[in-house]
């Protein structure tokens, strides 16, 4: 057991898991349909948060408009179950496969030899506001109404709960199912390529790494998972509409979990999201009247300075500590 | 479809392109020297925009504020610089520019506490007259921002290519390190170039005030996708490019408005940005930045 949490990534993983497990268990005992509602938040904003660390992360793309993804996916599901009644499970699938394809279309795009990354962030942030746009002039859609779900019974099959309890649930095994994927992702000859890519692309590609092809892949599999994400999202606020999915302030409210948490990690998406969401929602009701423009300035001002302090990620000291830990202990364990 | 709406299109197109500009060769100015994409430069625009009502409402014109109000938001931004991007200068970049993006959200929160969410207008006694030109009305507002854009980027334009200053920040464009081993010193310069890029920005603001409603996002929502485009067509950190980019896309969002309708005029910038990028990676001018 020793050797196996000795490696960074499968203590990670262990406590992540051992986190939401907790998360799970602490719900099941909370009263409160506010709390819930505010931890089931969480952890979609963890999910898109660790999601998004594999492109933004792990293969080193400079991927700031990330809300695309999120966006499309709740509007597959919300179009989808309202104008067709497809099923909302397979909306899920669905809002996977539409935003992978998105991602793609972009890396075909932006994703080109010779193109700065400079073009990559501004065309992802830039897309992002067009498909609001989009969305908000589109009446068969909503247009600037958005889309109403009813919920009458409860129904697993139809992914619609009275209660917020069970959203919280698969939540959490969504979660799980994003954190387990990033994990083999690193562990995988894919992460390999892509740590090479990050660190040195020319060199990975001296190496015979398509380099191309290896960020595309991670565009595909982290915009597919947002497109999940935001497909259950519409499922559990039962409302949507495009100034809220597609807005950049919640699209940097989600980065801001893994970059202040750690970007290479696997804990800081998750940690950070979990101590975040929280604590906004609780500013939120703290602030009362000038609260919007209170809580925008102060959470510009914990991204800005917590960059500053943090440029690595809170993880990155969490790793410091392990290195340590594990090295005492096991002197002769190979450490990465 | 008639000729008339055509150029009517073309024209309002072209006076909206001149703003453009001004917005664009501030965000490329900042973007040559420090090679970060300045992602709160509209922010910039909608304060200008408020400080011209403020000194409206104190009794000023604003076109007479303008000046004052570029001194004050470039010493502003200069400030700011040195206090947020400087310490962040050894940090990749996604890191700086995450940390301008921060500073976008304080902006918006801070305007939004000053002025409040909703839209407000500055309404000049003239504000809604105008003369025809072949045919075409044309508010004097939109002609005055127009002359006065082309004006303030000719000066720029003078700036950069006769002052010290403006020859360093085009060294410092070309190649920052030969421009250091050249004595210039290049931490200053790029606290002198936030400070003018935004201030840039904040004078564009100026202008327009009394031609839109402002409202905290109204720059986001509005400047920074045409801004992105244009500085991409012009290529990146090209102060003449930024120019010429901003009149193309500002007639060509004049023109998309007719056959979109005018809320999609935004779908224009987009399609041009992709094929900007899938066919003119380097922008007009092939990657020169000077």
């Amino acid at each position: 057991m020793t050797k196996f949490l000795s490696e960074w990534n499968n203590w990670q993983l262990v406590v992540a898991l051992g986190f939401v497990l907790l998360c799970a268990l602490g719900g099941s005992a909370v009263e409160s349909d506010y709390v819930i509602q505010v931890m089931v938040l969480a952890a979609v904003y963890a999910a898109v948060g660790t999601a998004w660390s594999i492109a933004g992360g792990l293969s080193g793309l400079l991927l700031l408009g990330y809300i695309s993804f999120f966006g499309l996916g709740a509007y597959v599901d919300g179009v989808f179950f309202t104008k067709l009644g497809l099923n909302p499970w397979l909306c899920i699938v669905l809002g996977f496969f539409s935003a992978a394809l998105l991602a793609w279309l972009i890396s075909l795009v932006t994703l080109r030899f010779g193109l700065g990354e400079d073009y990559f962030a501004m065309f992802t942030v830039a897309l992002s506001q067009v498909l609001k746009y989009i969305l908000l002039n589109w009446d068969y859609v909503g247009g600037a109404t958005g889309i109403y779900l009813t919920v009458i019974e409860d129904n697993f099959w139809t992914l619609s709960f009275v209660e917020r309890k069970p959203y919280l649930y698969i939540a959490l095994v969504m979660l799980v199912g994003v954190i387990l994927i990033n994990y083999s992702i690193q562990r995988s000859r894919m992460g390999y390529y892509l740590a090479a890519v990050r660190e040195n692309d020319q060199a990975a590609e001296a190496l015979g790494i398509n380099v191309h092809k290896v960020k595309t892949q991670a565009m595909i599999i982290s915009g597919g998972l947002a497109g999940s994400m935001g497909a259950f999202y519409t499922q559990f606020a039962t409302f949507i509409d495009p100034k809220q999915v597609f807005s950049l302030a919640t699209n940097f409210e989600m980065l801001l979990g893994p970059v202040l948490g750690g970007r290479l990690s696997i804990i800081g998406p998750v940690m950070g999201a979990s101590f975040l969401k929280p604590m906004q929602d609780f500013l939120r009701g703290w602030m009362g009247g000038d609260a919007d423009a209170l809580y925008l300035i102060l959470y510009g001002a914990v991204l800005a300075i917590g960059i500053l302090l943090l440029p690595k990620g809170a993880a990155h000291y969490v790793q410091i500590w392990h290195r340590k830990r594990y090295t005492a202990t096991n002197g002769e364990e190979k450490q990465t | 479809m008639t000729f008339e709406l055509i150029v009517q299109a073309v024209l309002l197109g072209l006076l909206q392109g001149g703003v453009y500009a001004l917005v664009a060769c501030g965000l490329t100015l900042i973007y040559g020297v420090m090679k970060i994409v300045n992602f709160a430069h509209a922010e910039f625009l909608t304060l200008g925009m408020y400080l011209a009502m403020a000194a409206f409402h104190l009794g000023a014109s604003p076109y007479l504020a303008a000046l004052p109000i570029f001194g004050a938001v470039a010493v502003m931004g200069a400030g700011i610089q040195r206090l947020l991007i400087r310490p962040a200068l050894q940090h990749p970049q996604i890191n700086q520019m995450l940390i301008t993006i921060g500073l976008s959200t304080m902006m918006i929160g801070a305007m939004q506490l000053i002025w409040g969410p909703n839209n407000q207008v500055l309404k000049l006694e003239w504000s809604g007259e105008s003369m025809e030109l072949g045919g075409v009305r044309l508010t004097y507002v939109r002609l005055i921002s127009f002359a006065s854009a082309a004006a303030i980027a000719a000066m720029a334009w003078w700036f950069l290519k006769h002052t010290r200053t403006g020859m360093a920040m085009r060294a410092a464009s070309q190649n920052p390190q030969s421009a250091r081993l050249m004595g210039i010193e290049v931490m200053r310069l790029n606290m002198i170039t936030f400070g003018v890029g935004t201030g840039l920005a904040a004078l564009a603001g100026v202008l327009i005030a009394p031609a839109f409603f402002a409202n905290p996002t109204f720059g986001t929502d509005y400047f920074i996708l045409p801004a992105f485009v244009i500085v991409v067509l012009g290529t990146m950190g090209n102060f003449a490019g930024a120019l010429i980019g901003g009149l193309i896309i500002g007639v060509a969002e004049g023109l998309g408005g007719l056959v979109f309708g005018p809320a999609l005029r935004q779908l224009v910038s987009l399609l041009l940005f992709v094929v900007v990028l899938l066919f003119l990676p380097r922008g007009l001018f092939k990657g020169k930045v000077t």
